[in-house]
């Protein structure tokens, strides 16, 4: 694993549902903008731990953080996989314009 | 169409009944992720990018009007009301949930059908011609052969935990439409010179990131002596190959590191070792399977010509489609029809409810209620009366079915890739839609002939690229997708792998390269020269021009 650059998300995939989910400051959320962003290795170590917690109790699953950089419009995650599964299915349907831009 | 006997019924009630608790288990945490993950895998549910994902497994592509219409109720309440048919004539459910997952094998079981073998590394879903049973070129008819395989292996104790996944094809006609080459195995029906009907077998074929073509491994094998020599491959494989590297675990590796001889050898000795007449089928049981496949009650018709002649010549519409999707049938009076799923701008291989409904309709009423799903991504309807095939095709296209292109340039092979799954390195679904759009014009698409363009979104080729005419493989370079374009891929008798024309492309310049290769291939070609004919004649340089403009 290359080494993690910050700020990051976490993102996480619903257990019982199968849809994306994300750490957010009340809680998770199926919302990207509500996603908390964490800017240092030890907030982003928090975040996980607490999706930990939602993991332990079978709520989600597969919980990473997500690398993302800040602009005026919202995070925008770094690679573009992780574009496709933030914003959503579909809102990459035209073709190779960028995800939510 | 082959019934279920009371082993299987009760065999795939079980595996429902096992899975329900299982969910429920995992539900409650009694069972990690890790524990429960090989458990869904061996019932054919996947954690995608954006959600869970059934794959549902159609044995030798053939599929009845009821199954069709549970497909489609399976689809609307279940599902986003459209399921995905892929290259291994598989149904791909792209938003099924976890928690009613049981509820869908049981719907599924109803039918007949499961997800069990389309995943993990054992015997998947047994392949075949498209046409088998119906096909004007075809020695005998396959499907027998591939249910009684589907019986063999179908959780059998010794090939469950095999070093990879292994995949077998097996078609009966002249013309290989099922690309046996490109699987574990591949089995052939053949006519010996004393006029006897047996198998040719290859073996070690294999796409992904190691592509080869399988090896002639037998030229004739008795038809009674399949399983006992399937069984002997199986045991060399489980006891050769290799299980250290997933990379080098399939039996194309084995093969390519042992040699043809020496792996054709090893499974010799092994077959004369095994018991044969324990392992054999008994040729009862075989007849038994036989029946199931006997032709329908055809009407004793004659061919159409003028009938068809005339519909074409006042139907330019018809005309195209009769030249594209209409093939040859066995029984005079009838025909063989592709229905595309391939409309213009569309995501190639998906269905609609209300389309899978209408064609199990069609099915009824222009045939004996069956349908065939190809590795191409369509479906057929197999016995349509000649005389009918107007209406059918007015019929079609009120259903948005009706696009003339079965094997043009836009009936392009794409595996789900990024919109969907969770290995690809790239998207392939737009690529298509572009590519498609490109060259909407039927007149175009009929003035460049027979031309197959698949595309994979990762090294692992479901969307077999590298059998393509024009294969495309989506990668990642730089942080962003970039498409690598090979020449000169066939899936068919001459089967060959495509070769690499040059450095990546950015998505955006891939449908000026394939403009570019088909302008070349156009102003190179012969008379009736497809595609592939002529980049063997003119050679791989003839294209290199293409990629020029677009470097990546
Ligand atoms: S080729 Fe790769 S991206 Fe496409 S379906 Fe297969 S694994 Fe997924």
């Amino acid at each position: 694993m290359s080494k993690i650059k910050y700020p990051v998300i976490v993102v996480a995939q619903d257990l019982r549902e199968g849809h994306v989910v994300f750490v957010g400051s009340q809680g998770l959320t199926r919302d990207w903008r509500e996603a908390v962003v964490a800017a240092t290795p030890e907030a982003g170590e928090a975040l996980l731990a607490r999706a930990r917690i939602d993991e332990a109790a079978n709520s989600i699953v597969g919980a990473e953080l997500v690398e993302v950089e800040q602009r005026a419009e919202g995070i925008r995650p770094i690679h573009y996989r992780e574009r496709f599964r933030v914003y959503g299915f579909g809102r990459q349907d035209s073709a190779f314009t960028d995800a939510a831009e | 169409m082959y019934r279920y006997d009371e082993f299987d019924h009760a065999f795939v009630q079980t595996r429902v009944a096992q899975f329900r608790e299982q969910v429920e288990a995992r539900l409650a945490g009694q069972l990690t992720e890790e524990e429960f993950r090989p458990l869904r895998l061996m019932n054919g549910l996947y954690l995608q990018l954006h959600a869970y994902m059934l794959r549902i497994a159609i044995p030798y592509g053939t599929l009845s009007a009821r199954q069709m219409r549970q497909l489609a109720f399976i689809t609307d309440r279940f599902d986003r009301g459209s399921a995905h048919f892929t290259t291994r004539q598989n149904l791909q459910l792209n938003w099924p949930k976890l928690i009613e997952t049981p509820d869908i094998l049981a719907a599924l079981a109803e039918v007949e059908m499961h997800g069990i073998q389309t995943s993990g590394n054992c015997i998947r879903n047994v392949t075949s011609d498209q046409y088998a049973g119906v096909a004007a070129d075809e020695i005998e008819d396959p499907r027998p052969t591939g249910e009684l395989i589907r019986q063999w292996s179908t959780d059998h104790p010794e090939f469950s935990f095999l070093p990879r996944k292994f995949k077998i094809a097996v078609t009966g006609a002249a013309m290989d439409r099922a690309a046996v080459a490109a699987h574990d195995i591949g089995i052939r029906v053949v006519r010996n010179d004393a006029g006897e009907v047996g198998y040719r077998i290859y073996v070690g074929g294999g796409l992904g990131r190691t592509p080869m073509l399988a090896r002639l491994v037998r030229e004739f094998l008795p038809k009674d002596d399949l399983i006992a020599y399937l069984e002997a491959i199986m045991r060399v494989y489980n006891l050769f190959g290799r299980r250290d590297n997933k990379y080098k675990a399939r039996v194309k590796i084995l093969m390519h590191e042992a040699g043809t001889e020496t792996v054709k050898r090893m499974v010799e000795e092994e077959f004369a070792r095994l018991p044969r007449a324990a392992i054999n089928v008994d040729p009862a049981e075989l007849a038994r399977i036989e029946a199931y496949f006997a032709p329908p009650a055809y009407e004793a018709l004659g061919d159409e010509p003028a009938l068809l002649a005339a519909a074409r010549q006042a139907d330019a519409g018809f005309d195209a489609f009769a030249r594209a999707n209409v093939v040859a049938h066995k029984q005079p009076g009838y025909a063989i029809v592709n229905i595309s799923l391939k409309p213009i701008g569309g995501a190639p291989g998906d269905a609609t409810s209300a389309q899978m409904r209408a064609v199990a309709d069609l099915s009824e009423r222009y045939g004996f209620g069956e349908i065939r799903v190809t590795h191409a991504q369509n479906l057929v309807l197999p016995d349509v009366r000649q005389r009918d095939l107007p209406a059918l095709y007015r019929e079609l296209l009120a259903a948005g079915l009706g696009d003339a292109n079965a094997g043009l340039i836009t009936d392009i092979i794409a595996c789900p890739g990024m919109d969907y799954c969770s290995l690809a390195t790239a998207r392939s679904i737009p690529i298509a839609k572009a590519i498609a759009q490109r060259f909407a014009n039927p007149a175009r698409q009929q003035l460049i002939g027979e031309l197959g363009i698949k595309i994979s979104g990762c090294i692992n080729a479901c969307g077999h690229h590298h059998l393509g005419g024009i294969g495309i493989l989506g990668l990642e370079k730089g942080g962003e997708e970039s498409y690598q374009i090979t020449l000169g891929g066939d899936p068919g008798n001459d089967a060959a792998i495509g070769k690499l024309l040059g450095p990546g492309l950015a998505g955006d310049d891939v449908p000026d390269a394939i403009e570019r290769i088909v302008d070349l291939y156009l102003a190179g070609r012969e008379a009736g020269e497809t595609f592939v004919a002529a980049y063997r004649r003119l050679g791989h340089d003839h294209f290199k021009g293409a990629l020029n403009a677009d470097r990546h």
